[in-house]
């Protein structure tokens, strides 16, 4: 039984946006090991934030800890695992070529190599999903589009080496068994539709910072799997239909409380 | 591979060595002017790159692993992200194609009773590898997939390995090179075309 109710999980990458309100969402239940490449001491200290919109992390404390943790040393990955039911890897580093493929790629294989090395019940990976790539074999003119499509990064950077992250994770959930959820995310907003911002649209594939932390929680907790390697959309669902995202409702319980349905409505006189 | 393939092909086109060690760690024959460059650098990449028709890419069928801590993780970014720039430093020096040398062990997995071809899904082993050769097929194929280059995937076996499992013979291996030097990929639509090149073994009869 892979499902994780209570016990001790491990976030990669809890330095950032994602990892602020994952941690906040999982605090009460269970007992975190929050790394980062950098100390998070030092991010909040700083008030590094990614965005001006963009949650910084809680300094929690013990029994939870804090560590600084290299997803490209193999080693230190795999001490941060020693103890851990369950992994949650949010590690990214999206422009850069000099540490693109060494975050992305071979973190993932660090990550689930530990993971499994370890024993760990379950590990929720994490990447994108670019709804617009700007070449012909993205999903941008296609609408009702399922968390399985093949991601097709195209030349990006960012998204391709990811997408070899993403395929890793899945060879060893199929070969080691070790239970894998994928969770793809796009946009994220503050949970707050301001009032001049009726009507003024959304971006399909968008959700809170605080659902993207809950989804979390919902993943940890949820049953086992069909396949030991599942995708999720995680996102908002929105009235024009781009993104189905009734996959995550129906296997982890999740769905998005924060639906900006303002964003779509006519603006009121 | 790659040393066998400059030997063989430079009777017949000019061959350009590139390879990522300061010397050639075997014999080139008449492929001269060895090009020593790190191809996870762009900067590396591009002038190895210069003067090219088309690139072949052995490096992922013999991804030669280091050692001690980290070895895995340098072998995997080696090879993915150096196939990432070299596809990259030929888009941008206008080579239309790349020809990649990966490996008929992405199958080992499959049950023997099984007749693989190409269109076969990989299984590479959740090692770095197995993984490495999958890597960079999956880095040409998207990047082919999105009409910035032609890649030619040839999957071969050990070119020792010819008595009976799953190897490669030279003669195989040259041959298919020079079809993929000229095959029309696009002549069935796409950017991406793929073989089995395989003399001996499970896999041969469906070469």
């Amino acid at each position: 039984m892979a499902t994780v109710k209570s016990g001790k999980v491990v976030i990669f990458g809890a330095g950032g946006p994602v990892g602020a309100v994952t941690t906040t969402a999982l605090k009460d239940h269970y007992t975190l090991r929050c790394t980062d490449a950098m100390s998070i001491d030092r991010i909040v200290a700083e008030e590094r934030r990614q965005s001006d919109t963009a949650p910084l992390p809680e300094l929690l404390e013990a029994p939870h800890e804090r560590a600084v943790v290299d997803v490209t040393d193999y080693q230190q990955v795999r001490d941060a695992c020693e103890g851990m039911d369950a992994a949650i890897n949010l590690t990214v580093l999206r422009s850069v070529l000099d540490k693109a493929f060494a975050v992305n790629t071979v973190g993932a294989y660090n990550v689930a190599k530990a993971a499994a090395d370890a024993g760990l019940k379950r590990l929720i990976h994490t990447g994108p999903f670019h709804s617009r790539m700007s070449h012909p074999a993205d999903y941008w003119q296609d609408h009702q589009i399922p968390d399985d499509v093949p991601l097709h990064p195209g030349d990006d950077l960012y998204a391709l080496s990811k997408y070899l992250g993403g395929h890793i994770t899945r060879i060893f959930a199929e070969e080691r068994g070790l239970e894998v959820m994928t969770f793809l995310f796009c946009g994220f907003r503050p949970r707050q539709v301001q009032p001049g911002q009726r009507g003024s649209g959304g971006s399909a594939f968008t959700v809170s910072w605080e659902d993207s932390g809950e989804s979390f929680l919902y993943g940890l907790r949820a049953g086992d799997m069909p396949t030991p390697y599942e995708a999720f959309f995680i996102a908002a669902a929105t009235p024009d239909r781009k993104y189905r995202v009734d996959k995550a409702q129906r296997l982890l319980g999740w769905q998005a409380a924060d639906t900006f349905e303002e964003l779509y409505l006519r603006p009121t006189d | 591979m790659g040393a066998m393939l400059c030997r063989r092909l430079a009777g017949g086109h000019e061959v350009l060595p590139v390879g990522d060690s300061n010397e050639p760690g075997h014999d080139l024959g008449e492929a001269r002017d060895y090009h020593s460059a790190d191809l996870n650098l762009p900067s590396a990449a591009a002038p190895a790159v210069r003067g090219a028709d088309v690139i072949i890419h052995a490096q992922p069928h013999d991804p030669a692993m280091g050692e001690g801590p980290g070895a895995e993780g340098l072998l995997l970014e080696r090879i993915s992200r150096g196939t990432y720039v070299l596809v990259q430093a030929a888009v941008a020096a206008h080579i239309s194609r790349i020809i990649l040398i990966s490996q008929i062990g992405l199958f080992d997995a499959v049950p023997e009773e099984y007749v693989v071809n190409a269109g076969w899904q990989p299984r590479p082993q959740p090692e770095a590898e197995s993984l490495a050769p999958y890597m960079a097929e999956l880095v040409c194929r998207e990047i082919a997939r999105v009409g910035k280059i032609e890649a030619v995937n040839l999957r071969m076996g050990d070119l020792d390995r010819v008595d009976g499992v799953d190897g490669t013979s030279a003669d195989d291996a040259v041959a298919a090179v020079e079809k993929a030097l000229t095959v029309d990929v696009l002549a069935a639509g796409y950017r991406w075309y793929q073989q089995h090149v395989v003399s001996a073994g499970r896999f041969a009869d469906s070469a």
